[in-house]
């Protein structure tokens, strides 16, 4: 092949890399320091619009990858509208007095929910104090004394005036231990059936008259006694409430007086007098009970009037910001905490434990979405609190209503919240998908750039950000070289050297390492050379593996020409993702034709080792020889293509320009150079389109021939289209300033055959010919004779009668 | 032929209605004078069994007033109930006393068993002051005992009704 055939497709040295050159009057240390977010300011304004919106739904959605410091943007774009916000109520948590199951939620101004609960504390202070003092008073004991001795003398009255009755007419009143029996009773004894018998029939028939009589009255007072107790309890109930509101009235009106403007909080103080006074019995238990398990305690006892502080913003001089790391159900909407007694597992409303949501309530919560979907029944809880508008406070099991063990049902709290989600695009678009519901309620999608636009501006607005991060994360200074370095190697993350990488733990990890380095080698400052050390390093330690295959291809265990020419066989270049590092490599790619129906076979498809994007890449490139050669006949050809030593899977249709290589070296009977390697993905009219990776994969191949020795005659073949993502190793760009190496750049498959075979690929003539000896040309030729032969076949096979 | 020592013996009398704790006390200041055996004779009442001998008494329940037949041997249950009542007392108050107390019932009316009681002992009879109104008393005097009476009226049966 001539010199001059290539030299159109050569990558000048310049263009393979290109060098950041920051403004000779850019100032590092007088710099303004860059702001922390630029090229953001799409999702900027979207997350301030969100945050800012007052109306339902307008929950965000942040969208961008792990490192972009999206939780910084949101935190620090947050708080500057929290302080706007205002701070929200306290709310509370109190006993529910007529139905103890649902406790009452009680909203005060901020701060004044701690101010009630202290004040709730002193009063049971004050009462457990008081109560007792008023039960154990002269005056208590004098009254109760009274209603006593009232109640004896009745039930005495009742006895005596019967035992008299009954002397009168000589009968005995005997007590049993259960009972009563009327007996004669003459001249103070009790007689039998013997002296009954000797009395006059008159006085025998005297005496069962009159116990018959007295049995009715006696009864009829047995009656009446339960009567007398139930009257004496009454007094005696009444003389309580009587002590005890007299008790507490004092501390309770002051308390009243102070909550008066809160109407709600003023009916629960009624409802705590109320109470008090209904249960002031329980309240005069001042010694220990035998079984003191089987009655409330004086601590249960008052411990009724507690109040449980659920959210407190005393001290707060904004709307609060949560962000929750750790979105479980119960860290989320709140959990009912039971604790162990004799056993047994118990609660109340003083066990009632708010969650993140309403701990933001008036103000923002910060979520993690990745966390809050692998939380179990998080997300549905968390939509269905949005959609209500309210938290209730519940067991999964309870909400999802597999429990039926009664518990708490603590009365819902309205929430204000705006959501936050902090996700990856991928889940962004599964849940707008796959989650009807999911677009009512995040309308604001705050979308990360991946990168920005390698402007003059932006370039001097990056370097600031880059010393900008060194100070924040208290680093060496970095010079005027260093960030330059540092800014071309942002190029290179972006796989482009039109843009900057906005990829910030990337950023901060490369300037974290080249400042130790720099340390290392005890410089005041980062130098270019220290971020190159880092760079370097961190390859070697990533390398393993890249080392061991060119390891293999050194040692001919992978089969990998890098010199000579091969009909049917052509170098790809392959990308391994290791997720923190990816590196390329050559593998080989070969193909064989003969005479066929038409089909060409993707072995690594046929094997299921082929991905759908391969697959359609391979059926485009089928597709392009039969729209490009002998229009008018059948295509005849079969044709297989396989990645060679390949045993995992392979993706993308980045190698779709060798493969088609392959098969026209096959069919053209023209060998292919196996110095260069191709890569490039083709279409069906042959355009050669651009790929990814190809930094990777030109250093993957340049390494390999570096290793067996850089001639002049290597290279790479890569699209057109991916010259401007070219940010490639200054060792590369240094072999093809010095000519040991070439990347060439094509637009249309017969530029990367020319290259490939060093004969020229002949465009179709007004003849409709290619011209003859081109590449072109031997393909369709031998696509006809495949024609011709398979015609042929079919005539005689109709012959002999067969199909 | 020698004559035979008898041992001495304080016996408190005591019945249904005795307060029992008055005479425990006034045993007691014998005994600190006088050694000797203790024992409380219950005096059983007859009167239950002279009421269910009637064929018209009934015992009045005081739970709801229900009037059930009072029978001989429900009347024998009550008696035992009161015996088993002061027995308890009088146990309660020779352990508070740190002494024994034998605790024997007899009938008032069973003049056999009380004679086979006072046999071979010297007996002291510590006695509430109304018991000499009943005959028992004069049993008790007819058979050589020393009786001490302690004033002391029955104690009334209240009404089985407590305050709540």
């Amino acid at each position: 092949m001539a010199a001059d055939a290539t030299q159109q497709y050569h990558v000048q040295p310049d263009a393979l890399r290109r060098l950041c050159s920051l403004p000779a009057d850019f100032e590092r240390d007088g710099a303004e320091p860059a702001a922390p977010y630029i090229g953001q300011q799409r999702a900027i304004d979207a997350i301030r619009f969100g945050i800012d919106m007052r109306k339902d739904g307008y929950n965000i959605y942040v969208l961008g990858p792990i490192g972009s410091n999206r939780h910084d943007l949101v935190e620090s774009l947050v708080a500057e509208q929290a302080k706007a916000r205002g701070v929200p109520p306290d709310w509370c948590y109190v006993n529910n007095f007529s139905n103890p199951e649902r406790p009452q939620a009680l909203r005060f101004p901020a701060g004044k929910g701690r101010e009630f609960r202290e004040d709730m504390r002193d009063l049971i202070g004050e009462m457990q104090l008081a109560i007792p003092a008023a039960f154990e008073g002269d005056d208590y004991r004098n009254q109760l004394r009274a209603i006593e001795e009232d109640t004896k003398s009745q039930v005495e009255e009742q006895w005596e005036s019967l035992n008299e009755r009954a002397a009168e007419e000589d009968i005995g009143v005997l007590q049993t231990p259960t009972g009563y029996v009327l007996a004669p009773n003459i001249d103070g004894k009790v007689i039998g059936d013997k002296e009954f018998k000797k009395l006059p029939e008159e006085k025998r028939t005297e005496i069962e008259a009159a116990i018959e009589r007295l049995s009715e009255e006696l009864q009829a007072r047995v009656e009446m006694m339960p009567k007398l107790r139930k009257a004496h309890r009454e007094r005696v109930k009444a003389l309580n409430e009587e002590v005890t509101e007299h008790a507490v009235s004092v501390q309770l009106a002051d308390l009243k007086e102070k909550y008066r403007s809160m109407p709600e909080v003023a009916a629960y103080l009624d409802d705590v007098q109320a109470n008090i006074i209904r249960n002031a019995e329980d309240f005069q238990q001042t010694e220990p009970q035998a079984l003191p398990f089987l009655s409330r305690d004086s601590e249960q006892l008052y411990s009724q009037y507690e109040v449980n502080l659920v959210v407190d913003n005393a001290g707060a001089d904004k709307a609060p910001v949560v962000y929750e790391s750790n979105p479980n159900y119960p860290n989320i909407i709140g959990r009912i905490e039971h604790k162990a007694e004799m056993g047994a597992l118990v609660t109340d409303f003083r066990l009632v434990r708010s969650g993140a949501l309403l701990q933001a309530n008036g103000g923002y919560l910060i979520l993690d979405t990745r966390r809050v979907l692998s939380r179990p029944f998080v997300w549905e809880a968390l939509k269905q609190a949005l959609f209500a508008k309210k938290v209730r406070i519940e067991s999964p099991g309870e909400s999802l209503g597999f429990v039926s063990t009664a518990t708490l049902k603590p009365e819902p709290i309205p929430i204000d919240a705006r959501i936050i989600l902090i996700g990856e695009r991928w889940l962004y678009y599964l849940l707008c998908h796959y989650d009807i519901e999911f677009g009512s309620l995040f309308k604001v999608a705050a979308d990360l750039d991946d990168d920005l636009e390698r402007s003059d501006d932006n370039v001097e607005q990056y370097a600031r950000l880059v010393l900008r991060q060194a100070k924040e994360l208290e680093l060496l200074p970095l010079n005027t070289a260093a960030i330059q370095r540092v800014i071309e190697e942002r190029a290179r993350q972006a796989e482009d050297s039109e843009r900057l990488s906005m990829h910030m733990s990337s950023l901060d990890d490369l300037i974290e390492q080249a400042d130790y380095w720099a340390r290392q080698r005890g410089g005041s400052e980062v130098d270019a050379e220290d971020v190159e050390k880092a760079l370097s390093e961190r390859r070697r330690r990533f390398g393993r593996l890249q080392s061991r295959i060119i390891d293999a291809i050194k040692r001919g265990t992978l089969l990998i020409d890098t010199s000579g020419e091969c009909i049917g066989q052509v170098n790809g270049l392959s990308v391994t993702d290791l997720g923190e590092y990816r590196y390329g490599h050559p593998v080989r790619i070969t193909a064989t034709t003969r005479v066929g129906t038409g089909d060409v076979v993707d072995i690594e498809r046929e094997v299921e080792l082929g991905g759908a994007i391969h697959s359609k890449g391979m059926m485009i490139l089928s597709s392009a020889l039969s729209a490009r050669y002998a229009p008018d006949l059948p295509l005849s050809l079969h044709g297989s293509v396989v990645f060679e030593q390949s045993y995992g899977g392979v993706e993308g249709d980045s190698a779709s320009v060798a493969e088609l290589s392959a098969l026209l070296s096959s069919l053209s009977r023209l060998p292919i150079r196996q110095n260069i390697a191709v890569t490039g993905s083709v279409n069906q009219l042959g355009r050669v389109q651009a790929v990814g990776g190809v930094n990777e994969k030109i250093e993957g191949f340049f390494d390999v021939c570096r290793e067996r020795g850089l001639d002049g005659s290597h290279g790479v073949i890569i699209p057109q289209d991916n010259v401007k993502h070219l940010m490639l190793r200054e060792d590369v760009v240094d072999a093809v300033r010095r000519d040991e190496f070439r990347v060439f750049a094509v637009r249309h498959i017969d530029e990367a055959i020319t290259i490939l075979t060093g004969e020229r690929a002949g465009e179709r003539g007004e003849d409709g010919n290619f011209p003859a000896g081109s590449v072109n040309a031997l393909v369709e030729s031998q696509l006809i004779e495949y024609a011709t032969a398979r015609k042929s076949f079919a005539r005689e096979a109709t012959k002999n009668g067969e199909d | 032929m020698a004559k035979t020592e008898m041992r001495l013996r304080i016996v408190i009398a005591v019945t249904e209605t005795t307060p029992v704790a008055r005479l425990w006390e006034a045993a007691l200041r014998l005994l600190r004078d006088t050694p000797a055996e203790l024992t409380a004779l219950y005096v059983q009442d007859d009167r239950w069994r002279r009421a269910a001998s009637l064929p018209f008494t009934r015992e009045i329940l005081r739970s709801g007033g229900v009037a059930i037949e009072f029978t001989q041997q429900r009347a024998e249950q009550v008696s035992r109930e009161r015996a088993a009542r002061v027995q308890e007392l009088v146990q309660k108050l020779a352990a508070e006393s740190n002494l024994k107390a034998a605790f024997e019932i007899l009938s008032e009316s069973d003049a056999e068993r009380l004679r086979e009681f006072i046999g071979s002992y010297e007996n002291i009879l510590v006695a509430p002051s109304f018991i000499s109104t009943r005959p028992i008393f004069a049993m008790l005097s007819e058979m050589n005992c020393r009786i001490e009476l302690v004033e002391a009226e029955e104690e009334e049966e209240r009404p089985a009704y407590t305050l709540p």
